[in-house]
């Protein structure tokens, strides 16, 4: 069953029990964010929980982990791009 | 009332809860993902059900996990699925954050079944958007059921490497080029390790089908490779090595392997007893006390030898001896480990040849800087690490720790083994002040 998700605003179509980060890279919504230290642009890289290079804001809650946190219906998703 | 928790629901932390929930104990199961299976069989019941294409495609070596993970899903153990751990105590004192907040159980006895982690391979441009992990990719095949942006190519070579390959073509999609380092010591094989290949031999002939695939697929293989770099302004578009001669290919998305290795940061947080592996290059924890360590988390065995590892410690955790049976099985997968580790050995130094490439993500230390430091610091890796910050970042070292302590072995001149590991402190994993303002401690 297909799911919307909010990303920066726009409305997103994502596959039922698929990780944010699974629907960011299909949707090529790279970088996921701006690496603090350097501003280097950063996106999934272990997609396991442990890198940490996948931080989004998820419902207002900054510094998620897309890999790990499944997509649900009306989630609204924010990039760090600042 | 629980009188186990079971930390991890791959094959290693499954098998322990069944186990012991089959010998009448209360188990509770902690996991960070939303259904289990652990990274190994990621996403299982969902692809199976709604992806079954997928499934099919994903091979034997994925529908392995659905009769364990089916058994589990059976029972009426307490699990708690979307659980992430970030506190672990020697005397078993628990803590993790999950969708109700955070929770801290105090059990008689834990089992950390916290799996692996690809070993991370520093070399220029591995922080770019569109490089990532083989494993990574695999489990995006697994929970998303996509292959990623074409050209793929696969720096790296190992089992995994070779079976995701395999999947990729299943998918009608196709792997430009293996890219293979050349290795800082040669494999050697001897008759023990052939011993071990005999006692493993139907991992063996898929392996070697793996290759004849891959050959039938004319995968371009660039052999011993050298000054791999990935190049590319705001994502991966290239992958420039030498191989003979300069070479540079197009690659919208570059897949790292230099094989796996334990997961160490909870049994670290524990203050559990480690051994170094030589072979492995790594360092795998063990059981003390009240925690004990199952599956590839202890060393790195694969799936099968993580299920009967779970079983074994859920014997040891319950204060029964570990069947004969269990000891033999482990023995035979261990004999068939040596000889994978002999044919594919941890690439070592020549992943930390380029000095200004940076080996710690979080804080963007190069190699440089920490060999440097290391001349000055000398070999404890903590006071490099008040120094350069590499293991103060989120990710609290996962990604950096095995190559700053070759860096400072190489810098000091000393084994790496005598480096050791740097220290791991609460909390492991990110947690609120809101979550640990509101922490329920009634469980348990």
């Amino acid at each position: 069953m297909p799911v919307s998700v909010i990303v920066d605003g726009v409305p997103r179509t994502a596959r039922a029990g698929e990780t944010v980060a699974g629907l960011l890279l299909r949707e090529g919504l790279i970088p996921f964010r701006r690496h603090p230290v350097d501003a280097s642009p950063r996106a999934a890289f272990c997609m396991m929980g442990i890198c940490f290079e996948c931080l989004v804001t998820i419902d207002g809650r900054p510094s998620c982990q897309a890999c790990l946190i499944d997509v649900a219906d009306g989630m609204v998703v924010e990039r760090g791009l600042e | 009332m629980t009188d186990l928790l079971v930390v991890g629901a791959g094959p290693a932390g499954l098998s322990a809860a069944l186990t012991a929930a089959r010998q009448g104990a209360g188990v509770t199961v902690v996991d960070n993902r939303s259904e289990p299976g652990g990274n190994i069989y990621a996403a299982l019941t969902t692809t199976r059900a709604q992806r079954p294409a997928v499934y099919r495609r994903l091979g034997s070596s994925y529908a392995a996990g659905a009769a364990l993970i089916d058994a589990f899903l059976a029972t009426d153990i307490d699990y708690r699925p979307r659980h992430v751990l970030w506190h672990v105590d020697p005397d078993g004192t628990v803590a993790t954050s999950g969708p109700e907040g955070a929770t801290v159980f105090r059990t008689g006895t834990v089992i950390l079944a916290t799996g692996a982690q690809e070993r991370p391979m520093p070399l220029p441009g591995w922080t770019l958007p569109g490089v990532m992990g083989v494993g990574a990719a695999q489990l995006l095949l697994k929970t998303s059921g996509d292959l990623p942006d074409g050209p793929i190519v696969i720096v790296g070579t190992g089992p995994l490497a070779l079976l995701y390959a395999q999947q990729v073509a299943a998918c009608g999609g196709r792997v430009a080029a293996f890219v293979e380092p050349r290795p800082a010591v040669p494999p050697p094989i001897v008759p023990r390790h052939l011993q071990g290949a005999w006692a493993g031999r139907h991992y063996v002939l898929k392996g070697l089908g793996y290759l004849a695939a891959r050959a039938w697929r004319r995968t371009p293989v660039y052999r011993k490779a050298t000054g791999i770099a990935v190049l590319g302004a705001d994502r991966a578009e290239a992958v420039r090595f030498t191989a003979g001669g300069e070479t540079e290919i197009p690659a919208r998305t570059v897949l790292l392997h230099d094989g796996v290795v334990p997961n160490v940061n909870p049994p670290a947080a524990a203050d559990l007893p480690f051994a170094r592996s030589a072979t492995q290059a790594c360092w795998s924890p063990s059981s003390h006390g009240r925690v004990l360590v199952a599956g590839d988390a202890g060393g790195i065995l694969g799936a099968a030898a993580a299920a009967l590892s779970g079983e074994a410690a859920a014997h040891r955790a319950l204060g029964r001896a570990v069947p004969a049976r269990l000891t033999r099985a482990l023995e035979r997968e261990r004999a068939f480990r040596r000889f994978i580790d002999a044919a594919y050995p941890p690439l070592g130094n020549a992943a930390l040849a380029d000095p200004e490439t940076p080996v710690c993500r979080c804080e963007m230390v190069t190699a440089r800087r920490v060999q440097d430091t290391a001349a000055l610091t000398g070999t404890d890796p903590n006071r490099l690490k008040s120094v350069l910050r590499c293991g103060m970042g989120p990710c609290q070292g996962r990604m950096c720790a095995l190559s700053v302590e070759a860096l400072i072995a190489r810098a000091t001149g000393t084994p790496a083994e005598a480096v050791g590991f740097h220290r791991i402190r609460s909390p492991i994993a990110p947690v609120t002040l809101g979550e640990l303002a509101d922490l329920d401690t009634a469980h348990g």
